[in-house]
């Protein structure tokens, strides 16, 4: 099954702002795939953060802005499970107009969080690669529960060669912790939660830990650089392009991850 | 007294007692973050809710899977609570009726004090000075025992955590497993201190000594006390679930039977029961079924050697068709108080169910106690919550809690009950994000700032993460402006 050749990508804004490399692995495996990926120029944020903090004056101005920007595209593609959980469940509770909600009804079906995108589009055989090393990966919440994926990322990873990929599920499908302002106003639980997440995770060198979400993400890593853990957080999309051969340059720079250290291990 | 001198205190100072000594909820705004970063202190209570609710979990997610068609058993409860609660009147009458021709009395209580003075006149007119009580939320939600205390009347609970909280002076943090907060250890040492025992960890030997204790109470009480899980509209009968048998004494022994029961428990007849009777028990213990199901016809008819003279069933409104009124908050009406949410909830498991500042604590509790008791008092409670839907999930009856929580954000924020600074925050964030050209002009700007704003880990400094965690800067670019580079535009996506 083959979906849309052109796809429209939705770069959410913390991966916009703090993890760009997120956002080029995702178009890196897309266009490996054989998709024309277009980033549409106007695209800000979904809404999620005023939404979730209860400003549902300012998240219908930013749905309406999604909207008029994404209602043309055939197929919608996003890293993150909270996003497209976001558009397409919380978006009727939203102020909008009759024709933003038409084509809202629209974009409801063509949006797609990236790893049940592929998963669904993608036979085992057209993704290769190799990634040997220990792997525990940890589904959003939202991808989980208000979009219902509960596999993707995993099945995802384990078509790889060589790959160590732990099924932990009840500890890792547990919250990390982050959950927007959550994070903010109570700080402390919020670590905490971090920190079980990150004990969850038994670590040996090279020990990665694979997240589909940047706002896990953003939390995981500031947990774990808190705890000076050396467990690896990486978007599943990096993870894809390193193991489908994707990515060249070093990453992040992070030294873990440099050639040295792929060698190292093999 | 504060409560939190009592040494064997676990939960936060959020209780006091009254001028009778006894512990009552405190009146003021609940401050769930200082409650919660004082519960987090307490490694005690961070080990006994761990180990307790961990073993919930498990035994429930078990039993779950043995259960093939467990989602069309909670798409078709829910329909059925909402059709029951949605048709409240009707049902309710249709209860009132049936069970008034079987001899049960019913009495109408509008709100807390209300349904408190109704039961003391009963207890009163039939010369009661003790009663025993089972496990019941509602007499806890319209503080039964202070009011009894006050009028004479000793109430003795009889459900084995429910008895512990009281002779600890404690309130129950859980509604299904009332002290869950507290370890084996804590409990010998409050049995022992109370009840005047040898000091014992052997939960076998802390059993019996409650036991016998409370046998004596169940035989010289002259009237029982219990809550109501179903109330079964067309046979007007009173369904109550239980695992210790203490209920099953409390209304059969004593000659007078008070029942307590919310106006939204009603279900529409012995039919409905066996589907929502599961679900409750697999949710709240991991159970089939629980060890006795009683269900509650007439008072005892002549001939027959027990069972009470009279029964009596309290109908208590307390705020529930306010909620009613509220379609947007209907859907909390069709609980079942399994307190699956609170088991699952990753706050809830962290800081216990005393943080909460309210008899129902946990993501159910976290909607409840705004809309049923107070907007003022609970403001906090609808942010004690990752949203991760944890709740949402494992609900029997299919509430959507955590979006309910988010509703309630909604409403703190139209009735201005937020801080200024956060109301100027978003705003700012809506009217940037709308402006495409802004918002690519400002990144720019902020990343020239993003020096001044550096925490001392290196990441960036934000107000209430910086404290306890790493926050990474912004990348040199943003992912657009480098895609809108020429290098970019040449499709060269090669990092």
């Amino acid at each position: 099954m083959k979906a849309a050749a052109k796809i429209s990508l939705f770069v959410p804004c913390l991966v916009d702002q703090f993890y760009p490399d997120i956002a080029k692995h995702v178009m890196a495996v897309l266009s490996s795939l054989g998709y024309s990926v277009e980033v549409p120029r106007e695209q800000t944020c979904c809404g999620q953060p005023a939404f979730n903090a209860g400003y549902r004056t300012e998240a219908s101005r930013l749905a309406r802005h999604f909207i008029a920007t994404f209602n043309r595209a055939e197929c919608i593609v996003a890293p993150s499970g909270s996003c497209v959980s976001m558009v397409k469940n919380h978006y009727q509770k939203l102020d909008l107009a009759r024709q933003d909600v038409e084509q809202w009804g629209k974009i409801r079906s063509t949006i797609h969080e990236f790893s049940d995108f592929l998963i669904k589009h993608h036979a085992e055989s057209s993704m290769k690669g190799q990634f040997p090393f220990r792997v525990y990966y940890h589904a959003s919440c939202h991808s989980l529960r208000e979009l219902g994926i509960r596999n993707a990322g995993f099945k995802l990873l384990s078509r790889f060669e060589g790959i160590e990929l732990i099924d932990a599920t009840p500890a890792l499908e547990s919250c990390c912790g982050f959950g927007g302002i959550f994070s903010l106003h109570h700080p402390l639980l919020a670590e905490q939660l971090g920190i079980d997440k990150i004990r969850s995770v038994e670590f040996s060198p090279s020990t990665f830990l694979v997240v589909n979400d940047a706002g896990c993400l953003l939390h995981m890593t500031g947990v774990i650089k808190h705890l000076q853990s050396k467990i690896i957080p990486l978007h599943l999309a990096s993870i894809l392009a390193l193991a489908m051969g994707l990515e060249r340059n070093e990453y992040y720079g992070k030294p873990t991850l440099d050639r040295a250290t792929l060698s190292a291990k093999e | 007294m504060n409560i939190t001198e009592n040494p064997l205190w676990t939960g936060p100072p959020f209780q006091r007692k009254n001028d009778q000594g006894k512990v009552e909820l405190m009146k003021e705004r609940v401050n769930f973050s200082r409650n919660a970063e004082i519960s987090l202190k307490n490694k005690n209570l961070q080990r006994n809710l761990d180990y307790s609710l961990t073993l919930s979990n498990k035994k429930r997610n078990e039993l779950v899977e043995t259960f093939p068609e467990w989602e069309e058993m909670r798409s078709h409860a829910a329909q059925l609570r909402t059709h029951v609660v949605e048709n409240l009147e009707k049902y309710l009458r249709e209860f009132s009726d049936n069970a008034t021709q079987k001899g049960l009395q019913i009495l109408w209580a509008k709100d807390a004090t209300r349904a408190c003075e109704l039961i003391a006149g009963t207890l009163r007119e039939h010369h009661v000075s003790r009663v025993v009580k089972s496990k019941s939320m509602l007499t806890e939600e319209i503080d039964l025992n202070n009011y009894l205390s006050k009028q004479g009347i000793t109430p003795i609970e009889t459900d084995l955590g429910e008895y512990i909280a009281q002779i600890a002076s404690q309130k129950p943090s859980h509604i299904t497993a009332p002290i869950s907060h507290l370890s084996r250890q804590e409990v010998a040492s409050i049995m022992s201190e109370n009840l005047g025992i040898r000091y014992t960890e052997d939960p076998a030997e802390l059993t019996s000594a409650a036991r016998r204790i409370l046998r004596s109470s169940f035989l010289s009480a002259e009237a029982g006390i219990s809550g109501t899980n179903f109330g079964l509209a067309r046979e007007g009968s009173l369904v109550v679930v239980e695992n210790e048998g203490n209920a099953r004494l409390s209304i059969s022994l004593p000659p007078i039977h008070i029942a307590v029961m919310g106006i939204e428990r009603v279900l529409p007849g012995l039919a409905d029961l066996p589907l929502l009777l599961t679900l409750l028990t697999v949710s709240a213990t991991g159970q089939r079924i629980s060890n006795y199901v009683s269900i509650i016809n007439s008072p005892s008819k002549q001939g027959e050697p027990d069972g009470p003279e009279k029964v009596f069933i309290v109908l208590v409104d307390n705020g529930r068709t306010e909620i009613l009124r509220n379609v947007k908050y209907r859907p909390i009406l069709n609980c079942i108080r399994c307190g699956a949410c609170l088991n699952i909830c990753p706050v809830y498991r962290k800081v216990g169910g005393h943080a909460y500042g309210s008899v129902y604590p946990g993501p159910l509790g976290a909607v409840l106690s705004p809309v049923l008791f107070s907007r003022t008092q609970y403001r906090d409670l609808p942010y004690a919550s990752t949203l991760c839907g944890a709740c949402t999930e494992v609900c029997p009856v299919k509430i959507p809690l955590h979006h309910l929580l988010l509703d309630l954000r909604a409403d703190n924020v139209q009735s201005s009950a937020r801080p200024t600074v956060e109301r100027i925050m978003f705003s700012i964030f809506g009217l940037i994000c709308s402006r495409p050209r802004l918002y690519r002009g400002l990144e720019k700007i902020i990343r020239c700032l993003q020096p001044l704003i550096r925490s001392r880990d290196g990441g960036l400094f934000i107000p209430g993460w910086s404290k306890t965690r790493y926050f990474p800067g912004l990348a040199p670019q943003s992912f657009h402006a480098q895609w809108q580079s020429e290098k970019m535009e040449n499709n060269d996506i090669s990092l």
